[in-house]
This record gives C-alpha cells, structure tokens and sequence, in this order.
C-alpha cells in the first residue's frame, strides 16, 4: 500500500471511531488503537503514539464547548491534573521500555473492561449524601451545573478528593502507556465516589484529559513515535468524525449501538490478546 | 472572583489552539498530495514540517491553557490553585526533558 492511499485509509478509520466515540461517549483512543493496529496493520506503538495526539484534540475540542456550557468544573480538574499529569508521565515512559506483546496484552485487557462497563445498565443516582471532606472545603472544589440543558445550576457538594487524586493518578497511568484518555475510569470515579453529577463529571473529564494526553503525547512526540502520515490523518479524521457524529445523537438507537460495539469491542480485545502471545 | 471570564478565556484559548493545529495539520497533507516533479522544489518537505509544527501546536494548546489557569488564579491571590497549575506545568517540562 503506497503512502497516500494509506493515509487515506486511517483518516476514513479515524472518522468512523471519532463519529462513533461521540455517539457512545468514548474517547476516540479506546476505538483508534484497535482499529488502526487491527485493520491498518500500524504497529501498535504507533498506533498508540498516534491516538494520543487524536485524544489532545478532540478533548480540547470537547472541553472548550463544556466549558461555555458551564458544565467543567475547572478547580476540581486542576485540583485533580497533577496526579493524572504524572500518571500520564509514568505510564508514557514505561510504554517505552516495554515490548509489544506487552502493550497487546494491557490493551486486550482494557478493552475488555471497556466492553463491560458499556454493557452495564447505567448505575442509579446516589441518593446518601457524601461524607463532608475538609480538602474539598478549603479549596472551594464544590460546583454547581444545570441538571437539565437550559435549566437552573444546582449546586453539589465535592467528596472523597484523596480517593480521587489516586483513581486519577491511575488512569493517568493507563492513559500514557495505551493511548486512551482515560474518561473510562475518571467519569465514575468522580460520578459515584465524589459525589458530582454526570454531566459534571463527563466535562470535567475532558477539561483533565487534554492535559493528561498532552503530557504522554509530548514523550512520544519526543520519542520519535509520532508518525506524521500517521498522526495527522488520525487528528483529522476523528475531529471531523465527532463533529458528525454530535450532530446525529438523536437520530440513532443508541441502545442497539451499545450493545453491538461491546461485542465488536470484545472480539477486537481477543484479537489483541492473540497477539500477545509470543 | 471572577470565574465565569476564566473559563471563557481558558474555552476560547482551547479552541483557537485546536483550529490553529487542524488548519497546519489538513494544510500539511494537502500539501503532501502535490507530486514532485524534477527541477520544481519539492513539497514533501514543507509538508512535513507543516505536520510537525500542527502536532506540535496541538500537544502544547492544553500547556498553554495550564499555564493560563496558573496565571489567572495567582492574579486573583489564589496561590494553591495556581501552586497545581505550576507542578502540572513542571510534571509536562520534566515529560519532555526526560524523553530527548
């Protein structure tokens, strides 16, 4: 295949996830990695590399619109970034010391998480309230968002923020050594221990991730990792994927769309799993 | 306090940093398109560094907007937010530092 056609080939790739991932509240790098390791035969490093710098902009992207929105809660994300900024710097340096079968069998194994959480019937709402925490009161991590589009703020209280700072540092690891934003385990974190509300904490996520993805990216880009004819179809792509995909949310039976990507989700991790072995 | 014009400024920063990326970005591959022909200069090294400086951008928009936050909140006395602000900004220096 000659450099233009597969070019071509991983921008159509990276569109569908983006549209996709937008459809399913994913971040783009849980669907471009397999994808592109599995379908456009990138090695999974580059894949990874690549992904990382999609997850920059579409979270940047993301983020700015909550932003208006007034949905991120911006003291609890930098209250939060530090962990996962050095989560991101560990995991993305430890990526680099580690072989490929390695990275295959990691990320097998998050996809497979990945599948369940979607096939999961969303949690119920808590309905205790949460333990006062004296961290988030000093610090003024409290916030308020509407709970309905259009609606009045409603203001939630902040729990648990030491519980938080580790979950973070943990996804940050995860999301520097695979490529991933890392959304996947800080929207519950924050959803069910923290005590904000989805919403909150879906923007919240993604105002954290461009700072965490643009940390492992900086070490791959200076790696040497991130392959031009590679990276720069994948950005692209996934941006303009999303934006679609925005556009078309209630026009989708999101349901049937879940369900279908799990499986698909689940036999990509197989298939990643088999590559694991040497 | 106030809050609402930081995170204006910080929404708008963000955006202009992804749109500044994307236009280097789809310039550089449009570019890439173009076929070299003897004795004309050649494109394909203009677009690499086109792809390179859009991956660049991209990867430093998010540094930006820390570095931004960090300076918004010291201006407005609040020296612990503007303290994290300041470590995620090493934590990013140190990423690269470590990596070349």
């Amino acid at each position: 295949m000659d450099l233009l056609t597969l070019a071509l080939l991983i921008g159509c790739i990276s569109a569908v996830a983006g549209w996709v991932g937008s459809l399913l509240g994913v971040g783009g790098g849980i669907i471009i990695v397999p994808t592109l390791s599995l379908l456009a035969g990138v090695s999974i490093r580059h894949a990874i590399a690549a992904s990382i710098v999609a997850v920059v902009a579409t979270s940047s992207a993301a983020a700015s619109r909550y932003l208006r929105q007034g949905y991120a809660n911006i003291r609890l994300g930098i209250f939060l970034e530090p962990a996962t900024a050095g989560g991101a710097f560990l995991g993305a340096f430890c990526s680099g010391l580690l072989p490929d079968q390695t990275l295959y069998l990691l990320f097998g194994a998050i996809l497979i998480f990945a599948a369940t959480q979607m096939l999961r019937k969303p949690g119920a709402e808590h309905t205790c309230l949460p333990p006062p925490d004296p961290v988030a009161d000093r610090l003024r991590l409290h916030g308020a968002c509407p709970l309905t589009p259009g609606g009045a703020a409603q203001p939630y209280r902040v729990s648990r923020s030491k519980t938080g700072l580790a979950v973070s540092a943990a996804a940050g690891i995860v999301s520097g050594l695979l490529g991933v934003g890392g959304g996947l385990f800080k929207v519950p974190m924050m959803h069910l221990a923290m005590g904000v509300p989805l919403k909150a904490a879906t923007a919240t996520s993604n105002f954290m991730i461009g700072v965490t993805a643009s940390t492992g990216a900086a070490l791959y880009f200076m790696r040497g990792e991130v392959i031009a004819h590679i990276a720069a179809p994948v950005a692209i792509g996934v941006i303009a994927g999303s934006k679609i995909g925005a556009k078309c949310l209630s026009h989708i039976p999101i349901h049937l769309l879940r369900r279908s990507f799990a499986v698909l989700m689940l036999f990509a991790s197989l298939q990643m799993l088999w590559k694991a072995i040497p | 306090m106030n809050a609402p014009t930081v995170e204006n400024r910080i929404a708008t920063l963000l955006s202009w940093g992804v749109r500044l990326s994307l236009l280097l970005l789809i310039a550089g591959c449009l570019l890439n398109l173009i076929p070299d022909r003897p004795g004309s200069p050649s494109f394909q090294k203009s677009a690499a560094l086109l792809i390179h400086c859009g991956i660049i951008s991209l990867i430093l928009t998010p540094a930006c907007r820390v570095i931004a936050a960090c300076i918004c909140y010291a201006r407005q006395k609040d020296w612990i937010m503007s303290a994290m602000s300041a470590t995620v900004v090493l934590i990013m220096l140190l990423g690269v530092l470590a990596a070349s």
